[in-house]
This record gives structure tokens, sequence and C-alpha cells, in this order.
């Protein structure tokens, strides 16, 4: 297997145009852009190909999860280890260094369709040591099929306690047409920023911020609360059927991080899955159980 | 053996410019976005060839979709790799000839695709770039 570093090409003169990697979790900006500019190389790699289309200054290189699974992990390892998802687009420089982290999602922003996805990103929002942006775009409201209603995300506490202060994190859209040119969009003035010796700064968050986020969370999130100083999580993390309930463990692994930044006493989780606590596997339960939570027998 | 990814951007790269426009192509994704109505298609709704066309990474995948009625009792179109023109390829051939399905198979050691034809009807020959077909069988 390639080192990450050999994929790229490392020359950065005038010559050789510089490589950029696009690690995609699936190939739909490929197939976008693709449709835009009518011509790609396809690149040999292991058991698959990376797909090329030259500009007019730098090569953009897209890594496809599903295509070349070894190669996008060893890839995107340096951001992955930080947290508990794969962003949908993570763009390295020829170095190999991670330049900007995308969240996208044409999802109406249903509470489900956020919690879900902030596992993915708190992590490195909450990580000094992520040194590049790490974003999220998608629509500011869509349909939720599930009822037949308009959801905005002007309606959730997530949004109006903190989210509307970062235009320059959340790019929340009118329509979800405008979201693959605006996710090209970032990419394309990250590889710029980073051509000129300029990188984007890193995506943090001040302390002011944690403080209110947390304080927000204790008050809309009901499986969580503080009471004499301790604090008792008692959503129910796993489905009647077994299978993990996704966003209230991604609610969970939130709170925890938050928490955790903010030094506070380990959460105790009121669960009857505390076994399976213990020997899960998964990003986000690993992460929740890196903080030392206390398990105690409940919902 | 590509993965389905592969075979999908294989197809749209070597498909002409115009049905890659206007088509709608679906990838697999980490995330799953809701139920998919699995009569649709990984490839679909183009006025060139409005026939939902499903893809597979090699012939055994392609075969056990097809012989899932419940998933998908629409498509009469698939697209999957294999390794060259041989024995293997012309059983499958048959095997899609029997059951009416039309199929386009990308040939790793080729880098062209070998298409079958069933009765001359709605090919997927034509909407590939014809520099990029090694074979029509079934014309």
């Amino acid at each position: 297997m390639f080192a990450a570093k050999e994929r790229t090409t490392s020359r950065l003169d005038s010559t050789v145009k510089p490589v950029y990697n696009i690690l995609c979790d699936s190939a739909d900006l490929f197939s976008w852009f693709f449709k835009k500019v009518g011509k790609s190389k396809r690149v040999p790699a292991e058991n698959g190909f990376f797909r090329e289309i030259e500009l007019a200054h730098v090569i953009l290189r897209f890594v496809h999860q599903y295509s070349t699974p070894e190669a996008f992990a060893d890839m995107s390892k340096s951001i992955l280890a930080h947290t508990a998802g794969t962003p949908d687009y993570i763009i390295t420089n020829a170095e190999g260094t991670v330049i900007l982290c995308i969240e996208d999602t044409h999802t109406a922003p249903v509470g489900n369709a956020v919690l879900q996805r902030l596992d993915k990103l708190f992590p490195l929002w909450l990580n000094a040591a992520i040194k590049c942006p790490v974003k999220f775009i998608g629509p500011l409201e869509g349909v939720d099929k599930s009822q037949d209603k308009t959801r905005s995300w002007e309606q959730s506490w997530f949004y109006k306690c903190w989210a509307k202060s970062r235009p320059d994190i959340f790019r929340l859209l009118d329509n979800a047409e405008s979201i693959m040119p605006e996710v090209y969009r970032e990419i394309l003035q990250a590889i710029e920023m980073d051509a000129l010796g300029t990188p984007l700064v890193a995506t943090s968050l001040t302390g002011a911020e944690i403080e209110t986020l947390h304080a927000t969370a204790l008050r809309h999130i009901r499986s969580y609360e503080v009471s004499n100083g301790s604090a008792t999580f008692r959503g129910k993390l796993y489905k009647p059927d077994n299978s993990p309930a996704h966003p209230v463990q991604s609610t969970l692994m939130t709170i925890c991080e938050l928490r955790r930044a903010l030094k506070m006493s380990p959460i105790k989780i009121e669960t009857t899955h505390g076994k399976r606590l213990q020997s899960s596997t998964s990003r986000r339960i690993l992460r929740i159980m890196a903080t030392n939570p206390i398990l105690a027998e409940g919902a | 053996m590509l993965t389905e990814t592969d075979v999908i951007l294989n197809f749209m790269e070597d498909s002409a410019m115009e049905f890659a426009q206007t088509a709608t192509w679906e990838f697999p994704a980490g995330c799953w976005s809701g139920p998919k109505n699995r009569n649709q298609g990984d490839i679909f709704d183009s006025p060139l060839f409005p026939a939902p066309i499903e893809a597979k990474g090699n012939f055994r995948n392609a075969k056990k979709d097809f012989l899932n009625l419940k998933k998908n009792g629409m498509v009469q179109h698939y697209i999957y790799s294999a390794p060259t023109r041989d024995e293997k390829l012309q059983q499958q051939l048959s095997f899609w000839k029997e059951n009416g399905i039309s199929a386009a198979i990308y040939l790793t050691e080729d880098e062209k695709w070998a298409i079958l034809t069933i009765d001359g009807k709605c090919s997927l020959a034509s909407i590939v770039q014809p520099e990029k077909i090694i074979e029509v069988f079934g014309e």
C-alpha cells in the first residue's frame, strides 16, 4: 500500500500542477463536476480508480471511499482519528495536509438529520489540534416528508443559540440546488488560499460559545439533566430491536464532548446496555466511553 | 472486479455526454438517506434512455439482484465488471439472454464494454461511446 504522501504529487513548481485530493464519501460531487466539464482521467489505484479533473492551475483528484477504501482510509486517517464519523469531503494538499472538511446534506433540517451529523463535526470543532476549517452546508429549510411539514434550521435551539452566529461554519442555503456549487466554491477557495501559502484558519469555538452550547443543551435535551452537580443521561441508546439509536448516541456524544471541553465531571449514563457500551467498537461509543462515564442500570 | 462505484463512474465517463448530463446517477454512500425505490435502478430518467439501469460490481451480485424480485422486479438493464471476453463471459451473456435482460459489462483487461442487446430494442450500445465498446452481442 502506498503512503499518503506518495499518493500525491509533491512537486509544486511551475511546470507540474499540484494535485489536491478530494476524499469523498460518495461520488455525487465528482458526478456533478464531470457533467459540467465533460472530461476526466482515470488513475489506476489499489483495486479501483482515482478520478482526476484538470483545472487551469491544479489537478483535482477524487478519492472515493466506496471505490478505493484502503487509500481513502489511509489518506483520511489524520482527521478520522479525531472524530466519530466521516465528513462527506476531506480535502488534502500535495503534502497530504488536510486543508478543509465539509459535511453536506440535502435533507430537511429535522432534529435527527442535524443531530446525526454533529458527531462527525463536533469533535473537530472542539479539537485545537485540527488546523483546518470544518464546515456544514445544507438547506436552511426543507420538507419533512414524514409529517408533510416545512422544517427550518431557524426552529431549532441549536441554530438559535449558536449556529446562526457562525455563518463561517454553517452555510445554510435557500435551495438544495445551490448545495453542490457551494461545496465546490468552498473547495476551490481553500485550494486557492493553500496555493497562495495562506491556508484558511481552523474552525474554533470560544470558551463562551462552548458554555452557551452546554447550557442550552441542558435546557432543551430532555434526556440530559444536572442535579446537585451530578449529570445524568437517560436517553435510549438502542432501539427496541437492539439496533443503535444513532441520533440519541450522537446527542450523548456531543454532551460528553462539551462536558470534557468544559472540564466537567464524567456523566452518568442510565442504561440497560452497559455491557454493550463497554464492548462496542462503534467510533461514536468509543468517544463516549473515552470520557469515562459512570454506567448505571436504567433506561 | 471493480466496485459498484467504479462501474457506475466508468459508465458515466464512457457514455455519450448528453446521456451523462441528462440521467440521474445514484452512488453508494455511507449515510442511508431514506427508503430507495428498488425498482428505480442506479441510473435513470434520461430521455435518451429512460429505462432504469442497475449497477453491480460483478456478475454474481448482478445475478443475485436480478433473482430477488422484491428488489428489482422492473429492472431490465444491468451493468457490472468482468475480466475479459472468455468462456465465463459467454455463460453470463447466455444467462441474461435467457431472461431477456440486456447488459453492459466493463472488461477490466480490455478497458472497454461488452454489450448484450436483446432484440435490438433499447440497446445500452446506443448510449456508450462507440470507441469504448469492444463488442456488441445479440445484434
